[in-house]
C-alpha cells in the first residue's frame, strides 16, 4: 500500500515532485517535498468485519508560502481521495479524505507544513493476514527531541 | 397515565447510572494514558529521549461532562508540545498515537455499557 501511494503521487503530483519516507527529511533539503506516513490500523465501530488504515501525507514548504502548501495539499486531496489503488499483491484499495491539518511551522525542519490524512478501508482478515502496508521502512530510531 | 411517573423515574436513573459508569470508564482510561506515557521511552513511553523531564512529566487527562458530553482529554502542558506532536512528520507524537492505541478497547466497553443499561 506504502508503495502505491508514493508511486501515485510520484507520476501524478505536479506540485511536489520529491517524495521522502519519514523521518528522513533534514533541514536542508530542498523544498518542497512531500512524506507519506502509515498511522496504524483500527476496527470500524460496531463492525465486526471492517477496519480501516489510516495514511498521511505531509506537505513541507519554504516559509512565507503558504499559498502554495495550499495548493499542494489541496491537490494531494483531489489526488488520492476516491482514487482505486493496488498493492503489489494485487489488492486493490481505494482512501478516502478524511481531514486536513491547520497550518505548522515545523522548528526542526524549518519548514512550513500541513497534513492531509486519509482512512483506507479494508476487512479484518486482511489486516490479520496480510502486511497492508507493504513494507516496515519505518526506521524506529528514538534518538533526540524533547 | 398510571405509571408514567414511576417509568419516567427509572428512565431518569437509568440514564445517570449510565453516565455515572461512562465517566468511570472515561477516568480510568485516562490514567492509562498518562500512565502509559509517562513510562521511559525504552519502555513503551512517550517516544522522544528526556532532557528536562518536563515533557514527560506534563502530560496529563482529565476528564469533563459539558454539553451532554464526557469529554477526554489527554494533553501536554509544555508549551513546545505541538512541536513534539507535529514536528518531524510526527515522529516524536505521543497523543495521537497513544489514543489510537486505547480507543478501540475502550469504545467496546463503552458499547457494552450502553447496552447494559
Amino acid at each position: 500500500m506504502r508503495t502505491a501511494i508514493w508511486q501515485y503521487l510520484t507520476d501524478n503530483c505536479q506540485r511536489v515532485k520529491t517524495w521522502k519516507q519519514p523521518y528522513i527529511a533534514e533541514a536542508t533539503t530542498p523544498k518542497p517535498y512531500g512524506v507519506v506516513s502509515f498511522l496504524g490500523d483500527a476496527p470500524a465501530l460496531s463492525n465486526a468485519m471492517g477496519a480501516f488504515d489510516e495514511v498521511r501525507v505531509w506537505i513541507y514548504d519554504e516559509p512565507g508560502d503558504l499559498v502554495s502548501t495550499d495548493a499542494a495539499i489541496n491537490e494531494v486531496k483531489h489526488l488520492l481521495d476516491g482514487q482505486l489503488l493496488t498493492t503489489g499483491s494485487g489488492i486493490g484499495f481505494s482512501p478516502e479524505w478524511l481531514n486536513t491539518s491547520r497550518d505548522f511551522y515545523d522548528d526542526a525542519l524549518q519548514a512550513l507544513t500541513k497534513y492531509v490524512t486519509f482512512r483506507v478501508p479494508k476487512l479484518r482478515i486482511w489486516a490479520e493476514n496480510e502486511n497492508s502496508t507493504g513494507d516496515g521502512d519505518d526506521d524506529g530510531n528514538n534518538d533526540e527531541e524533547e | 397515565m398510571p405509571g408514567a411517573e414511576e417509568a419516567s423515574r427509572r428512565i431518569f436513573e437509568r440514564r445517570h447510572r449510565m453516565i455515572a459508569a461512562l465517566i468511570a470508564l472515561a477516568q480510568n482510561a485516562g490514567s492509562q494514558l498518562e500512565a502509559a506515557g509517562k513510562r521511559p521511552a525504552s519502555s513503551g513511553g512517550a517516544p522522544w529521549t528526556d532532557r528536562t523531564g518536563h515533557a514527560r512529566q506534563g502530560l496529563f487527562h482529565d476528564v469533563v461532562f459539558v454539553d451532554d458530553q464526557i469529554r477526554l482529554r489527554y494533553a501536554h502542558t509544555v508549551e513546545y508540545g505541538v512541536q513534539l506532536e507535529q514536528g518531524h512528520s510526527g515522529k516524536y507524537a505521543e497523543l495521537e498515537p497513544r489514543v489510537k492505541e486505547h480507543a478501540p478497547e475502550f469504545l467496546a466497553q463503552a458499547e457494552r455499557i450502553v447496552k447494559s443499561r
